[in-house]
């Protein structure tokens, strides 16, 4: 799924302020509508040249965490955010101790150049780099390959769903199981 | 014949200080200036009514263009509605009370936002740095209808020469220093400096530490980014300026000042 920015803005180029990122926000809410599985909502930037930390912790992130409570099958990403735009994101999401992907779409819509950007301690780090090399996973599979962690498999489910909070991981469930994969960069 | 100097900040404080200590010729000394940016003069504005017995409104001060036009502007009511503009042909330069995208249904503030930046442009700056500085700006207006508590009593403007651009906004609000106590956040900030210094340096704000809030000063040094820039942020009897290319918070000289009640910040940068 993606949204396309410019469209709800007016045509407005250069966006900034946090009243005006919690009004794009009350645009984008209604817009989020997942289905029965999980999918990526790329929050696309195109033809917007500069983007504050401001805006963004309004639009971008208030949509992720109004996705993990409402709509749960939908992984928010900001995508095509200049590098000045991504300075800004990054100091947010430093702030706030937090993290979020960041990439380009290419003309099929998929996914380049993806980034992490923001703060993540490295045990989550090495959580999240252990889904992406192991594709679809779980807490169990996750406390098998990982013995050197010396975590119990709630420990491991704690990290997870902190990762699926922050929209990094996605999660799934088959049967009584939760999988997790990550929303970009995963195999 | 009188010489006449540049209305700075320099004057702007010397003029200030000398009516806090009661000194009563004022008037002299003003006339012998006049008024090139346009800092000093919305910083003039806001100050006076606290000295009114010995400064004159700022039209009366200062005969020229941008002085006349500023009083326009400030004689203008804020808040919902058409905002009115002061044009000033000669220093190609503008002032507007604040305006806000939430009320701009004839799309005045979005198209002033515009002109701010082309004068950017038109001033030498690339495409790239024009958009930095116009999101800069829109962060510096956002605060002051954010945590000023006043947000009709505000005033923008910008100017344009080559090779210089500047803004600069104003408000009458409640200040920094006494946005943060309130908040109950801050307990360790008991003057205007600490405060000034707290929110510069980002991620505070009358929302507390730690929500990602607070970014706008940061966003604002970064649009500064490998230009050279002048930069004065004015809250109670505080008054911080950074000067340098790509100036940071580490440069900053804070100086103690009368009172001014709001905030008031104003930035001049240029290309090269």
């Amino acid at each position: 799924m993606r949204i396309a920015v410019r469209d709800l803005v007016g045509g407005d180029d250069v966006l900034g302020g946090s009243e005006n990122g919690k009004r794009l926000l009350h645009r984008l809410s209604p817009l989020a509508q997942g289905g029965p599985l999980s999918e990526v909502l790329y929050l696309d930037f195109a033809g917007i040249d500069f983007v504050s930390g401001s805006f963004l912790n309004q639009s971008a992130l208030g949509l992720r965490d109004y996705c993990r409570q409402r709509e749960p099958n939908l992984y928010v990403v900001v995508a095509n955010i200049g590098e000045k735009s991504v300075q800004e994101f990054e100091e947010v999401l430093r702030l706030r101790r937090d993290a979020a992907f960041v990439c380009g779409l290419d003309e099929t819509g998929q996914a380049v150049d993806v980034k992490l950007v923001g703060m993540l301690d490295d045990a989550h780090l090495r959580t999240l780099d252990a889904v992406r090399r192991l594709g679809e996973t779980d807490a169990v599979q996750l406390a098998k390959a990982h013995p050197e962690e010396k975590l119990e498999q709630t420990a491991w489910n704690n990290r997870l769903r902190s990762l699926a909070n922050r929209g990094l991981v996605m999660e799934s469930k088959r049967g009584r199981l939760k999988k997790y994969a990550a929303v970009l960069g995963g195999k | 014949m009188r010489s006449v100097t540049p209305f700075d900040y320099g004057a702007l404080d010397d003029i200030v200080e000398a009516s806090t200590l009661g000194r009563d010729t004022m008037r002299d000394a003003i006339a012998r200036h006049v008024p090139r940016s346009l800092g000093p003069l919305l910083e003039y504005a806001f100050i006076q009514p606290l000295h009114a017995a010995r400064l004159p409104p700022v039209d009366t001060a200062f005969a020229s263009g941008p002085a006349s036009s500023l009083a326009e502007t400030l004689a203008t009511p804020g808040g919902h509605g058409p905002n009115r503009v002061g044009s000033l042909t000669s220093l190609r330069a503008e002032f507007s009370r604040i305006g806000s995208d939430a009320t701009d249904a004839d799309g005045y503030w979005t198209a002033f936002i515009k002109r701010l930046e082309h004068a950017a442009l038109q001033a030498g700056f690339t495409n790239l740095c024009s958009k930095g500085l116009a999101g800069a700006f829109r962060e510096m207006a956002t605060n002051a209808v954010e945590h000023s508590l006043a947000p009709s009593s505000a005033i923008v403007g910008y100017r344009f020469e080559p090779n210089e651009f500047e803004y600069a906004v104003a408000d009458a609000g409640v200040g920094v220093y006494e946005s943060l106590r309130r908040s109950g956040h801050y307990p360790r900030i008991h003057d205007s400096v600490t405060a000034l210094v707290s929110v510069l340096s980002g991620g505070h704000s009358r929302f507390g530490p730690a929500t990602g809030r607070g970014t706008g000063f940061t966003t604002l040094l970064r649009s500064l980014t490998s230009l050279n820039g002048s930069l004065r942020f004015r809250s109670g009897d505080c008054a911080i300026e950074i000067d340098g290319r790509s100036p940071t918070l580490s440069c900053a000289q804070p100086r103690q000042r009368p009172h001014f009640q709001g905030f008031a910040v104003s930035i001049t940068c240029r290309p090269k």
